[in-house]
């Protein structure tokens, strides 16, 4: 595989895994607000917001749904 | 020369975050007071570097918790002034045991303090997560959201403010938390609730002690 097609399945990948993040957010109660940090207090339509700009927050957000679907994945979450 | 038994508490309560942290630490410094400890509480705008280092330097805390803002190299006060700094100030820490309530101070901040002195850091590696209702902004403790991770929380300082290990302080609250999480994922949580475990699950790993896991207040 060329660099050129390494770096356009990443990026399809990343892609596919913002829009699944999306899609969660989406799915979840609108009665919950998030606070991260000095980040800020957010609804989820801002955390949705965050992800599909890419932005220090988006990207925060991301890391935390990935890690917890692996840990779902992987039986981490029901093994505690 | 042991620190003496005094705990020092930051305050802070100029946004929503440090708001919340500000009542549910109430608990903490009833509990240390009950127990006939001194609490030196900067509350409010006394959580500032001019009262943090006067306090520090004429009491000698042994426990310091800081409810706070931070990065990987900082912990932060009111108006997120920096409190503690990489390679500044962490020296104020020697000799301590510490609870950084905040964001990532465990990743940088919190090894540097051990490496100059501090008996035991317990912090968070990464981002602190807090869930709360937005029904419930006004009346942070009856916010049955934000109890689910704040209760866990204080329970670090409580724990060793009832004279435990830092160990004990460390595994009670993660425990606690995961007990949590259980009842996030069962029917009996509201659809708020479920929704929330997520967030639990990434403090759960992102807890960390460093240092002493035997030191006692």
């Amino acid at each position: 595989m060329t660099n050129k097609t390494k770096n356009q399945s990443q990026e399809s990948l990343d892609e596919d895994i913002k829009n699944l993040v999306i899609e969660r957010l989406k799915a979840s109660s609108d009665e919950l607000e998030i606070i991260v940090g000095d980040l800020g207090d957010y609804s989820k339509e801002d955390l949705i917001k965050s992800v599909e700009k890419g932005d220090e927050l988006g990207k925060e957000v991301i890391e935390m749904e990935m890690s917890y679907l692996k840990a779902i994945a992987e039986g981490k979450i029901y093994s505690q | 020369m042991k620190a003496t038994k005094t705990v020092l508490i930051t305050r802070p309560n100029h946004d929503k975050g440090t708001t919340y942290l500000y009542h549910w630490s109430e608990a903490i410094i009833t509990s240390a007071k009950a127990k006939r400890i001194p609490v030196l509480d900067l509350s409010k705008n006394k959580a500032n570097i001019k009262y943090l280092e006067s306090y520090i330097k004429k009491h000698d805390p042994a426990l310091i918790i800081f409810n706070a803002h931070g990065a990987q190299t900082i912990i932060c006060g009111y108006d997120n002034e920096t409190l503690i700094e990489a390679n500044k100030n962490e020296d104020l820490l020697k000799g301590r045991i510490i609870y950084a309530r905040c964001c990532d101070a465990a990743d940088v901040l919190g090894k540097l303090s051990i490496k100059k002195g501090a008996k035991t850091f317990i912090g968070y590696k990464r981002k602190f997560w807090l869930v709360t209702s937005p029904f419930k902004s006004t009346r942070p403790l009856a916010d049955e959201i934000a109890k689910l991770f704040l209760e866990p929380s204080n329970l670090v300082p409580l724990t060793i403010i009832k004279g435990k290990t830092t160990a004990e302080a460390h595994n009670r609250s993660k425990n606690a938390m995961l007990r949590n999480l259980s009842f996030m994922f069962s029917t009996k949580a509201s659809q708020a609730q479920r929704d929330a475990a997520k967030y639990m699950w990434y403090n759960i790993q992102n807890q960390v002690i460093l240092g002493e896991d035997q030191a006692t207040l």
